[in-house]
């Protein structure tokens, strides 16, 4: 499409209208205008007209008719096809930025529809539902960079039927998703602090190295540096080196200052190093230059301390 | 993919062989065989077409384009590149834009079959056509099944094709600005330098050439000599078209009110016809000296003019160079007939008593009338023809009758047009086909000026009146001629009716949907909006559609809106005349609880209610009696209270 230059108070017209997170789909929230096609077929229709005009040629006259009608009808039946759909943000699901971070929407609907797109206008993502009969759920994959970022403008539109008219409107949300930091993956450390349950200094990562105690199968997401290779040589087994024991339980003190590399690779490395203690089990704390997360575990605190990443 | 190649393969190649007469037989097997071969491909290779393979195959097809269309030709020539091209670009269409493009751009092709043929079935099947592009593209692009998406499609279309019927009935319609070339393509019909042994080629083709209605009151009888050109310069073999055939001249009308109306189909040629000389209102067409219409551009389509007969102010004198045209011979061409004039001439002494003896001689010798005489190898053919096979057709007798006036000094030329015609007794019209195709001659007497002569009358009579098909003797020379048609068959009862059936369509066809012109509407737009006709038809116009798209839309949106179930309507009822109005907030429990609590006395009818509503909003109950009555008494309690 054409960008025209939007002035400012039609921007803010757009932004009272179309912001929050859910949105109506009805007569003052809708836009229309032929698509691409659309205006190919337009043109045609033209020149059929000038052909039937100067053939003198009723038939041909007649099929240019045609189209202007049939091209005024399909903006009726998109809009018809549009008009009071709900939309909502159902539910954002933050991810690693080389991963999935995305939007779930949901669409109330009591009938046949065909040719739903939601588009998020920034990173030109979109996700299409080619037909839905009752409520459905779309997502919107949004490959943004590391960070926090704001879900912005998606642009939920249709080209239903036959492709020659848009309709779209839009939907502007005022939350956020996050993308963590992609994980790099990274050794434990020199001198990450690691402090038994009790609060003493119990083991050097040199120890924590040599003296596993049991072998685990591997599971998708651990570190492939604890895999035991003599154990694969011996009968294919991915088995993995297992450190947690209960009487070695152990908690990890994450460092921005202590691992290598830019910035954006130690918040990497972080972001691993997270998700393995996470999977281990173990309870962590997270340094970063302007703030610290204390000692848990769970998902939650993982959430928190990934966030923390984000925004760093 | 696949489905969108083959598809609309087949459409274009629809098209391309209905069209193959006019496109040329090699271009259009040029594009059968390109779909074969890649389907082939396909089947066989399993393999798509490469792009170079899609090169060539243009670059060869234009190669024969211009071999065997030439640009000259040019409306056929574009057709069939936008039929190659189109097939082409689907064999080559990756993305998903590109095939739409085809199907958009198919708006176009489609629709270009009727610049050759706009009859009825012509129309039909390029509204079908368009229907099953419009299901290609939902196919393409919401995955819908074949059979949802030509129901899907079709019945857009239905609603569309009457509006824009009535669009092109009130919108007024604007003057061609523009000059477009139009298609010129080889029909057989009338030749403008005749070799009057020829023209029995005609006699072989029963396509249609013009129709002429009289006015139902009128009686009309017979016989129609249909003149359409002069031919007054003769080499021998042919006759050449008169240098003054496209010289206009004026004619006064003598009548305020037309005669009868001619609707010519495409000839391709600019000569019209008439039974005598003529005039018309009709902006398009001119008068020549003859008193011939004809018109500027040849007729490319269906045209329809009016003919007022005129008041002939021809000079019955004629110039000196036009009477050294008119008896003009070469002189060493077919010296018996030239021998047997100067007999005759010797004892005849004016041009009737010369006309009268050859009369008399053709009829003695046994002159028969035939479509399918002798083919003569020879210089001298009237030699041949009159002393040899003595059977031929009006051509021969023609040309013979005037070049043997030509040789004693009679100015004499000849007249090709067409005889007779078949009536059609419900709307008194007379259909004129190629086999009607005739020729006669004109010869001059001072004084009198020119007069005509159909010496093929003397040998067939029965030639005068009526079609070629209606001649009891020739009808089944025409028949064989003609072939596997359904004039072919017309003695069958049922396939004579079903042809004149048939006819009779085209004929409302050409005469309501293809001549629909601007002076019908304008007239038929005054009939409806008076004076100010075009202003308030465009008004009407603009009205007609919003409402039309307001019903469209409102008919759309019905659908959407879910009705409120009658339970549901009779809790809200009892709430509005409970408390005056309606609380969409509340459960069906609560609002029974609210009316508790302000009319304690109906607790336990209250109860009644809610249990039934219950029972037939969330149970298997569909019986909605109990719960009627249950309100009926509750309504009736609320109000005494």
């Amino acid at each position: 499409m054409i960008k025209l230059p939007q002035p400012a108070w039609f921007d803010a017209l757009l932004l009272k209208k179309h912001q929050g997170d859910s949105i109506k789909l009805k007569h003052d929230t809708i836009y229309v205008s032929p698509s691409k096609s659309g205006l190919g077929f337009l043109g045609i229709a033209v020149l059929n007209f000038i052909l039937g005009i100067n053939y003198q040629n009723n038939l041909i006259l007649a099929v240019s008719y045609l189209m202007f009608v049939l091209l005024l009808m399909c903006l009726i039946y998109a809009f018809s096809n549009f008009n009071g759909l709900l939309i909502e943000v159902a539910a954002i699901k933050d991810d690693f930025a080389d991963k999935r971070p995305s939007v779930t929407f949901k669409i109330e609907n009591q009938k046949q529809r065909y040719d739903i797109q939601i588009e998020h206008i920034e990173t030109k993502e979109k996700s299409i539902l080619k037909r839905i009969k009752n409520n459905e759920f779309i997502d919107v994959f949004l490959p943004v960079k590391r960070g926090k970022h704001k879900l912005g403008r998606f642009k939920i539109l249709t080209h239903y039927p036959f492709g020659l008219v848009t309709i779209w409107s839009y939907l502007i949300s005022e939350k956020h998703i996050y993308a963590y930091p992609a994980q790099i993956e990274t050794e434990l450390p020199k001198n990450s602090f690691i402090i038994s349950e009790k609060g003493e200094k119990a083991l050097d990562d040199k120890a924590l190295a040599e003296d596993f105690n049991e072998l685990k199968s591997y599971r998708e997401g651990m570190s492939i540096h604890r895999i035991s290779w003599r154990h694969f040589a011996k009968n294919k087994e991915l088995l993995v080196k297992d450190y947690q024991s209960p009487n070695k339980s152990a908690s990890y003190g994450f460092d921005f200052d202590k691992v290598s590399g830019t910035k954006e690779d130690k918040l990497s490395q972080l972001s691993f190093l997270i998700v393995q203690a996470e999977i281990e089990q173990q309870s962590y704390a997270l340094k970063l230059p302007n703030r610290l997360i204390t000692l848990s575990q769970g998902n939650s605190h993982k959430k928190q301390c990934l966030e923390a990443l984000s925004e760093a | 993919m696949k489905l969108n190649q083959i598809a609309c393969s087949l459409i274009y190649l629809l098209l391309a062989w209905i069209m193959s007469s006019d496109l040329g037989f090699v271009i259009v097997s040029y594009i059968t065989g390109l779909f074969i071969a890649y389907e082939l491909n396909r089947i066989i290779y399993k393999k798509t077409i490469t792009s170079s393979i899609i090169n060539g195959s243009a670059l060869a097809g234009i190669a024969l384009l211009m071999g065997f269309v030439g640009v000259k030709n040019s409306v056929a020539f574009f057709v069939a590149m936008m039929l190659l091209a189109s097939l082409l670009k689907i064999y080559q269409a990756q993305s998903d834009r590109q095939t739409m493009q085809v199907f958009v751009l198919n708006f176009f092709t489609i629709p270009c079959l009727f610049i050759f043929s706009q009859n009825f079935f012509s129309a039909l099947l390029v509204f079908i056509l368009i229907g099953v592009n419009l299901a290609l593209m939902l196919i393409h692009q919401y995955e819908f099944s074949p059979r949802e998406a030509i129901k899907n499609a079709f019945s857009k279309l239905a609603l569309t094709i009457p509006i824009s019927v009535l669009l092109v009935l009130f919108i007024p319609k604007l003057p061609a600005f523009w000059q477009l070339p139009g298609p010129n393509s080889a029909k057989t019909g009338l030749s403008e330098n005749v070799d009057p042994f020829e023209i029995s080629k005609l006699s072989e083709s029963n396509e249609l050439v013009f129709r002429s209605i009289f006015p139902k009151e009128r009686n009309v009888e017979g016989p129609f000599y249909w003149r359409a050109l002069i031919h007054d310069e003769f080499d021998g073999t042919r006759w050449n078209m008169s240098s003054l055939q496209s010289v206009s001249a004026n004619y006064q009308a003598s009548d305020s009110s037309h005669s009868y109306t001619i609707i010519a189909e495409p000839s391709h040629l600019k000569w019209l016809y008439t039974l005598e000389k003529m005039t018309t209102e009709q902006d398009l067409v001119a008068t020549n000296v003859f008193g011939l219409p004809y018109r500027k551009r040849p007729v490319s389509s269906a045209f329809e003019y009016k003919v007022y007969n005129v008041v002939d102010t021809q000079d019955s004198s004629i110039t000196r160079w036009q009477y050294r045209q008119n008896i003009q011979l070469p002189s060493d061409l077919n010296p018996q007939a030239k021998a047997l004039a100067e007999q005759i001439d010797k004892q005849s002494n004016d041009t009737a008593e010369f006309i009268a003896l050859l009369r008399d001689y053709i009829l003695a010798q046994g002159f028969i009338y035939t479509l399918n005489p002798p083919i003569s190898q020879s210089n001298d053919k009237i030699d041949e023809f009159f002393f040899n096979s003595k059977a031929g057709f009006c051509g021969h007798y023609a040309s013979t009758v005037a070049m043997m006036m030509r040789s004693v000094g009679i100015p004499a030329r000849l007249v090709s047009g067409y005889l007779g015609g078949e009536l059609n007794p419900e709307n008194n019209y007379f259909s004129i086909y190629q086999y009607d195709a005739h020729a006669w001659l004109e010869y001059y007497v001072p004084n009198q000026g020119w007069l005509e002569l159909d010496p093929t009358a003397w040998v067939s009579p029965e030639r005068l009146n009526g079609s070629l098909s209606q001649h009891s003797q020739l009808s089944e020379e025409l028949k064989s001629n003609i072939g596997m048609t359904l004039m072919g068959f017309s003695d069958v009862a049922l396939v004579n009716w079903l042809r004149l059936q048939l006819e009779a369509f085209d004929y409302q066809w050409t005469r309501w949907v293809l001549n629909f012109d601007d002076q019908k509407q304008s007239s038929f737009l005054k009939s409806i909006f008076g004076e100010k006709a075009k202003i308030l038809s465009g008004i009407a116009v603009i009205i007609g559609l919003s409402l039309l798209f307001a019903c469209v839309y409102w008919v759309l949106q019905r659908g959407s809106r879910q009705p409120i179930p009658l339970p549901v309507k009779l809790l809200r009822k009892l709430q509005v005349s409970a408390f005056g109005e309606f609380d969409n907030t509340k459960t069906p429990g609560q609002i029974i609880l609210t009316i508790q609590s302000k009319y304690p006395k109906l607790e336990a009818e209250l109860n009644n209610f809610l249990c039934e509503f219950e029972k037939v909003r969330y149970g298997n109950k569909n019986e909605l009696e109990e719960l009627k009555k249950h309100y009926l008494a509750l309504t009736k309690q609320i109000k005494k209270q």
